[in-house]
Order: C-alpha cells, then sequence, then structure tokens
C-alpha cells in the first residue's frame, strides 16, 4: 500500500527517511522530494498515500526540501544507521510554505 | 323505549354486555398471561446474558491466571540466573537480557539491568569487534523495546517528533537547544510542552532534557494543577516510555523519548498519553479513581 515510488536506492545504503508528507489533514500524493547529504543528492517523490522513503549513502546532517504549489520548503534532518520515520507537515504561514515535523 | 326486543325486555346493550362480559374475562386473562411470559423470557434472557459473562470472565480469569503462574516462572528463572556468580557467557546472558526485555518490558524498568549488561560488556575480556556487536545487540533491544511502547502509547495518545542537529556548544554543554513548543490535547485536556536539551552526550548516547508543562484553566483540570511545571533528567536508549514518565494530573502521563543518536543529531519524540496506558506497576491514585468514578456517573 505504501509503496515508494521514487526511490534512489544504493547498494552500500547508510541510512534515510521514511514517512509521510501532509498539509492538515490532508496527505500530499505525487509531491517532488530532494535529501541533500553534503555533494550527494537522492531525489524521489511521495507516493499516491503521500508516504515517501529516501536512502542516502551518506550519513549525518542532511536536508530534506519538498516543492509544493512552485514554492520550496526545507527541513534539517540526520541520517542514522536505521531509517528513521519523519511525519512531515506543510504549514503555510504569510503566503510561504514552512515544513516541520509533526 | 325505542329498541324494545321482543318479550325479553332486553335492549342491544345488554345483549353486547352478556357477550363481552365473559369476553373482558378471557382478554384479561390472555393479557396476564402474555405479561407473564413475555417477562420470564427476558428474566431468561438476562440470566443467560450473565452466565454467558460470568463463564467469559471467568475463562478470562483462568488464562490470566496461567499466564502470570507461567510469567512468573519464566521472570524468576531468568532474574535468577543474572545474580548467579557462576553466570554464562556474556553471549548468554545477553540472550536472557532479550527473553526478559521482549517478555516484562511493560511491567519492569529494564533500565538497570541493560546498564549493568552495558558495564559487563565495556568491562568484558572479549575483543573490541566482540564488544562492539553485543554493544549492538543490547542497544537494538532498548531501541525495539522503545518502538514496541511507543506504538501502544501513540494509539491512545498524542506524539510530537523533533530532529536535533548538534551543534558543538550542545555537545560540550556550554549551549542548550529549545525545541519548538508542542501544544497537545488529551481527552479535552490541552496542555504546552517545552522540551529543552540542555547537553547531548554522544558516547553515553544520553540527552540531558528540561521539560516544562503547563496547564491552562479547563473545565475539567483541578485548580491545584493548572499551572507550569517543569523537570530534567536524562533520556537514553534505556529509558521506555512506559516506565520512565512524568506524571501529570487527571491520571496522564508524559515521556521524552530518544529514538535515534549519533555524532551528528538525535530524532526525539514526546508522547502524552492516559495512564491506563503506562506499565502495570503503575497505579493511578485514589482521587483519581474517585474522580474518574464520578465523571462516569454524572455522563449517565
Amino acid at each position: 500500500m505504501f509503496e515508494t515510488i521514487a526511490t534512489l536506492m544504493f547498494a552500500t545504503a547508510f541510512g534515510g527517511i521514511t514517512g509521510d508528507l501532509r498539509l492538515g489533514e490532508k496527505y500530499l500524493p505525487e509531491i517532488p522530494m530532494t535529501l541533500k547529504c553534503g555533494a550527494e543528492e537522492v531525489g524521489g517523490k511521495t507516493d499516491k498515500e503521500g508516504s515517501f522513503r529516501l536512502t542516502a549513502k551518506a550519513g549525518g546532517k542532511c536536508q530534506l526540501s519538498v516543492t509544493y504549489e512552485k514554492q520550496t520548503a526545507a527541513i534539517e534532518v540526520v541520517l542514522f544507521d536505521k531509517p528513521a520515520r519523519y511525519r512531515l507537515l506543510l504549514e503555510l504561514k504569510d503566503g510561504k510554505y514552512t515544513i516541520k515535523r509533526a | 323505549m325505542a329498541h324494545q326486543d321482543g318479550g325479553n325486555g332486553k335492549d342491544h346493550w345488554d345483549k353486547l354486555q352478556i357477550i363481552l362480559s365473559p369476553l373482558g374475562g378471557l382478554l384479561t386473562a390472555i393479557a396476564v398471561a402474555s405479561l407473564a411470559f413475555i417477562g420470564s423470557r427476558t428474566v431468561e434472557k438476562q440470566q443467560a446474558a450473565e452466565a454467558k459473562l460470568r463463564l467469559y470472565s471467568e475463562l478470562m480469569t483462568r488464562r490470566e491466571e496461567s499466564e502470570a503462574t507461567l510469567r512468573k516462572e519464566m521472570f524468576q528463572s531468568i532474574i535468577g540466573s543474572f545474580f548467579d556468580p557462576g553466570a554464562a557467557s556474556l553471549d548468554t546472558r545477553l540472550l536472557k537480557m532479550e527473553l526478559l526485555a521482549e517478555n516484562f518490558h511493560e511491567a519492569l524498568n529494564l533500565a538497570p539491568l541493560f546498564k549493568h549488561i552495558h558495564r559487563q560488556i565495556a568491562n568484558g575480556p572479549e575483543a573490541t569487534r566482540q564488544k562492539q556487536e553485543y554493544e549492538a545487540r543490547l542497544s537494538d533491544l532498548a531501541r525495539e523495546v522503545t518502538r514496541k511502547q511507543i506504538l501502544v502509547l501513540e494509539s491512545g495518545g498524542k506524539r510530537k517528533d523533533w530532529t536535533i542537529v548538534f551543534s558543538d556548544s550542545l555537545v560540550q554543554g556550554t549551549a542548550s537547544t529549545q525545541l519548538e513548543d508542542a501544544e497537545l490535547t488529551l481527552d479535552g485536556i490541552k496542555r504546552r510542552f517545552r522540551v529543552t536539551i540542555t547537553r547531548a552526550d554522544t558516547a553515553a548516547s544520553e540527552l540531558k532534557v528540561a521539560l516544562e508543562v503547563e496547564t491552562a484553566a479547563q473545565l475539567s483540570v483541578p485548580a491545584d494543577a493548572v499551572g507550569r511545571y517543569s523537570v530534567e533528567f536524562d533520556v537514553g536508549f534505556y529509558s521506555t516510555p512506559m516506565i520512565d514518565n512524568t506524571r501529570l494530573s487527571n491520571d496522564q502521563r508524559v515521556a521524552v523519548v530518544l529514538s535515534d543518536l549519533n555524532r551528528d543529531g538525535a530524532s526525539l519524540s514526546l508522547m502524552y498519553f492516559p495512564g491506563s496506558r503506562a506499565s502495570l506497576r503503575e497505579k493511578p491514585y485514589y482521587e483519581e479513581i474517585l474522580r474518574k468514578l464520578a465523571d462516569t456517573g454524572q455522563g449517565r
């Protein structure tokens, strides 16, 4: 059900993040996401249920960006040895989207 | 005098009375018999339902008793072996720890035992690589227990997650990081939670946390429970939310859980849940039980 639509997998992956993205109570499908860890960039999309899974070779501090309605909101994340769950919430404030963990 | 009937001197009404008098009696008898029948059927149904309930509770009690006996024997056998001077290898002790944690994590504070095994691994004669494997196994076990407890607590409570990116000053303990406030409502009680990380100990995989809870004046909150309350504690992988939590008014609890930690940062969650989901060893205060009973009575 929560099948990932676009995930860039590496054979020797360090870790990654899984979770879902919503705006209020509505889960957002097919939303482009980018996970940037140092020089490495991993692209993906939320699936039709609004869930995602992104895996990167590099670990530690990374930045996760979400593109929604021609705006990009970003949040700092940390990659661990095991995938961490991020329930992400998009919020519109003064015409600008921000993203945070629910 | 219009409707005289022949020589009998009885009108239609008299005839009707003659016919209806026994019929009335018959109808009364039928009504009484029906009432008695319906009444006895209702009583029978009620008795059958009560018998089913009794049987169900008896079966449940017996099952609970046999499970409790089995768990008691299992617990005594495992815990006893930890204090046996001729104890088995570290590998066997870890296996016992796994058995204990998987089966009794809701009833026991296993943190002292986790820390004890952690020290035994650190001080043991094993090679560094072996020690790392044991340490990873222990840490995975603790996180698995926490994950299970979070799932249970989340189903009846509220949750807020944060990512903490460590700075040098946070690791050194010279600066603190205040996380975004969480305003959560549980069973109609709204509270604001403020979490501040005052130190990140990456070597011990622990965070020093200051938690502030603010409860505004609300209908169901006793006057003496309104206000701010703060507490400081360390949270690590061995801190499990069902056991290591802070008691709030109205038989509610709050726990801060460390889900992950490495040298770059940590993943932290706040669980706000009803006391009924807390560990089996935790009991509500008598006044809280009485208040709940009073609330149930009013709700009827």
